[in-house]
């Protein structure tokens, strides 16, 4: 396969990766860039997306910062951020709660900005038209709440649920644009959401012999499943939940 | 919050009886302290104190007077 035909390039292609400023974002950011792409990225946290551009590989990439549970915030990236071949919803947030103690009020959160904001964002640039013919959208969602279920992990499960579901919906309406929505879904990663958290050291430890692979994901096991997604490599596959987990659902 | 409020709550937590918990008791002896009473102590740790309890931080816990300590 010569450079110049990979399927799996993403040379040409304009990228919004949001949750860039960390974790599974900013190594998705990273290796697209690595991979040809030119990234729009944005988070809220602008120190650390300038650390994330200045980890890309290649030129004209930007960053704007938004906040996406912000209306203003979400619109206003909308208004500037152009038009695009490709969209990975990265940013998420982890929750704990019991379901016992799960009032709407601590749900809330989890659903702000694990679903509405990611589709709030989607249906925005959709309204705006930024999103060119035969583009790729790709959501960050879970095993958690999908395949996988733990005590503590109902409200984020559920979030990410909402999602999975919510993209096969996009990806039916969005097909006669050959725009194709299709999630990735992963285990345990090794990000920042996972650690000085709800869950201890020793028992990640304890967690970890039961994965098939004996071990959690890194950040660029998923940004792997997200550019195969991105390409078009991909290009027949829309509507899917691509599980990346090491087996631990098997 | 008082010490009495803060057993108080505790015992709510746990689903245990008023006047169940002393300062003292030791934690491993409260078969209700279990993985699911744990997740409820952060829940209310950050709302009723607003302080990040971490699952590192819950294994240094031995005895109720080690979470009333840390329940400013």
């Amino acid at each position: 396969m010569d450079s110049m035909n990979n399927p799996f390039s993403l040379s040409g292609k304009r990228i919004l990766v949001t949750g860039a400023s960390s974790g599974i974002g900013r190594t998705t950011a990273i290796e697209c860039s690595r991979m040809g792409a030119c990234l729009v990225l944005t988070g809220r946290n602008e120190e650390r997306l300038q650390e994330t551009l200045e980890s890309l590989t290649g030129i004209n990439h930007q960053i704007l910062p938004a906040d996406l549970t912000d209306a203003d915030s979400t619109a206003n990236l909308v208004e500037r951020v152009g038009q695009l071949e490709g969209v990975v919803l990265c940013a998420g947030q982890g929750s704990v709660i019991p379901m016992k103690l799960a009032t709407r009020q601590r749900i809330a959160p989890a659903f702000d900005v694990n679903y509405f904001a990611p589709v709030e964002l989607v249906r925005l640039l959709l309204k705006k038209k930024c999103l060119k013919d035969g583009a790729s959208l790709v959501f960050v969602a879970s095993i958690g709440g999908i395949n996988a279920f733990t005590i503590g992990n109902g409200v984020y499960g559920a979030s990410k649920a909402a999602l999975n579901s919510t993209m096969k919906f996009f990806a039916l309406e969005l097909a006669p644009k050959k725009i194709r929505c299709n999630s990735v879904c992963p285990g345990m990663v090794n990000t920042g959401m996972i650690t000085g958290g709800a869950v201890s050291e020793e028992q990640h430890k304890a967690d970890m012999v039961t994965y098939p692979l004996k071990r959690y994901g890194e950040p660029e096991d998923i940004a792997y499943g997200i550019i195969y997604l991105l390409s078009d490599a991909s290009s027949w596959v829309t509507g899917h939940s691509l599980v990346i987990d090491g087996g631990v659902t098997i | 919050m008082t010490q009495e409020e803060k057993i108080a709550l505790l015992e709510d937590t746990l689903e245990l009886d008023g006047g169940t918990l002393k300062p003292e008791t030791e934690l491993s002896s409260i078969d209700e302290y279990d993985s699911m009473a744990k997740l409820s102590l952060i829940v209310l740790m950050d709302d009723e104190c607003g302080k990040k309890l971490s699952g590192e931080q819950i294994r240094q816990f031995k005895t109720v007077q080690d979470i009333l300590d840390f329940m400013v």
